[in-house]
C-alpha cells in the first residue's frame, strides 16, 4: 500500500514539473500587462516558445511594443515595482525622474532563468517594448547576448 | 463413516510440530509438513503469526490488498491521464504566434521579424550609460547653476 503511495505520488510529481513553463510567469504582474494590451490596435505582441529565436536559446520569449500609449508605460512601471520584489535590477535609465529603461533579472523558477526587460523610447516616436524572457541559460548570459547583438 | 479431516495434519499435531519450531527442533521434512499446512486457506486465526513467519497471508487480506492495489492503480491511470491532458492543453497553448494591432499572425518568419524588432528596440549598454552620463551631466549643470545664485545671497 505504502509502496503504491509513493509511486502515485511521484507519478505527480513527474507529472507537475513537466509543466512549469506556462505557470513561470503566472506570478508576475507583467502577465497583466501582456493580457491587457496584447490585442490592443497600436500593439505588437509576440509569443515564442521553444528555439525559435536563430542565435538565442529561449524557452519562451514574450515581446510586447506599444506606440504612442503613455499610460501604458506608467502602468507597466507600476506592474515592475511590484515584480522587482526579490528581483536584481541590472540597469536602469531614469529622465526626468521616470524610469524609461529597466532591466530586471528575476530569481530562477525551477530550471528556468526569467528576465524582464523594459524601454521607454520618445524618440523619433514613443514606442514602449516590454520583454519577458524565459531561459535555461544563465539570464545574465542571456541579456549579454542580447545587448552584444543589438549593437 | 470416518469423516476425513479438511485439513492436511491435526490441529494438535500442527501444535506440536510449530512448537518443535520454536524450540529448533524440527527436522528438515517437518518443516516442510508445516509449511504445507500453514499454506492452506481457512486456517483458524491462532495460526496467523505463524503463517506470517512462513510467508503465507490470510486469503481475505490477499484479496483486500489486491483491492486496494486495483483501486489505487485506478485513481493513478486517471491521474496520470489528467496530468497529460493538462500538458497536452499548455502546449497548444504553447504555440507561436504575434498580434498585430489585435489580429493574430502565424507566419514565424513574420513572427520572428516582430520579435527580432522588439529586441532591437532595446538600448544597448553603450546607450544606456550615454543617457545615465547625459542625467549625471545635466544635473551638474542645475547644480552649478544654484551655486552661482548662492553666491549672491
Amino acid at each position: 500500500m505504502r509502496s503504491i503511495k509513493i509511486y502515485l505520488f511521484l507519478l505527480l510529481l513527474t507529472g507537475f514539473t513537466c509543466i512549469p513553463s506556462i505557470q513561470a510567469q503566472s506570478d508576475l504582474e507583467i502577465k497583466k500587462v501582456f493580457d491587457r494590451y496584447g490585442n490592443q490596435k497600436g500593439v505588437v505582441m509576440v509569443e515564442l516558445t521553444g528555439e525559435m529565436l536563430e542565435g538565442y536559446d529561449f524557452s519562451l520569449f514574450k515581446s510586447l511594443m506599444i506606440k504612442e500609449n503613455p499610460e501604458a508605460a506608467d502602468y507597466i512601471r507600476k506592474s515592475l515595482a511590484k515584480d522587482e520584489t526579490g528581483a536584481k535590477k541590472v540597469k536602469q535609465v531614469v529622465a526626468n525622474g521616470k524610469a524609461t529603461s529597466i532591466y530586471l533579472q528575476l530569481p530562477p523558477k525551477g530550471k528556468y532563468h526569467r528576465l524582464i526587460l523594459f524601454n521607454e523610447a520618445n524618440k523619433p516616436e514613443h514606442v514602449i517594448t516590454l520583454i519577458y524572457i524565459e531561459s535555461k541559460d544563465d539570464s545574465e548570459d542571456v541579456l549579454k547576448l542580447i545587448l552584444k547583438k543589438n549593437k | 463413516m470416518r469423516i476425513k479431516f479438511k485439513y492436511s495434519m491435526t490441529f494438535e499435531k500442527a501444535d506440536q510440530l510449530i512448537e518443535r519450531y520454536y524450540e529448533g527442533l524440527t527436522s528438515v521434512e517437518e518443516e516442510r509438513q508445516l509449511q504445507e499446512f500453514l499454506s492452506q486457506a481457512d486456517l483458524p486465526l491462532k495460526y496467523e503469526p505463524e503463517q506470517a513467519i512462513f510467508g503465507y497471508f490470510r486469503p481475505q487480506k490477499q484479496n483486500v490488498t489486491r483491492k486496494s492495489f486495483l483501486r489505487w492503480s485506478g485513481v493513478a491511470a486517471a491521474l496520470l491521464v489528467g496530468v497529460f491532458a493538462i500538458q497536452l492543453f499548455n502546449d497548444s497553448n504553447l504555440s507561436n504566434y504575434a498580434y498585430v494591432d489585435g489580429k493574430k499572425i502565424t507566419d514565424m518568419d513574420e513572427i520572428k521579424l516582430h520579435a527580432m524588432a522588439s529586441i532591437e528596440n532595446l538600448p544597448t549598454g553603450q546607450t544606456i550609460v550615454e543617457e545615465n552620463l547625459r542625467q549625471v551631466s545635466s544635473k551638474e549643470l542645475i547644480e552649478q547653476q544654484l551655486n552661482l545664485f548662492s553666491a549672491f545671497e
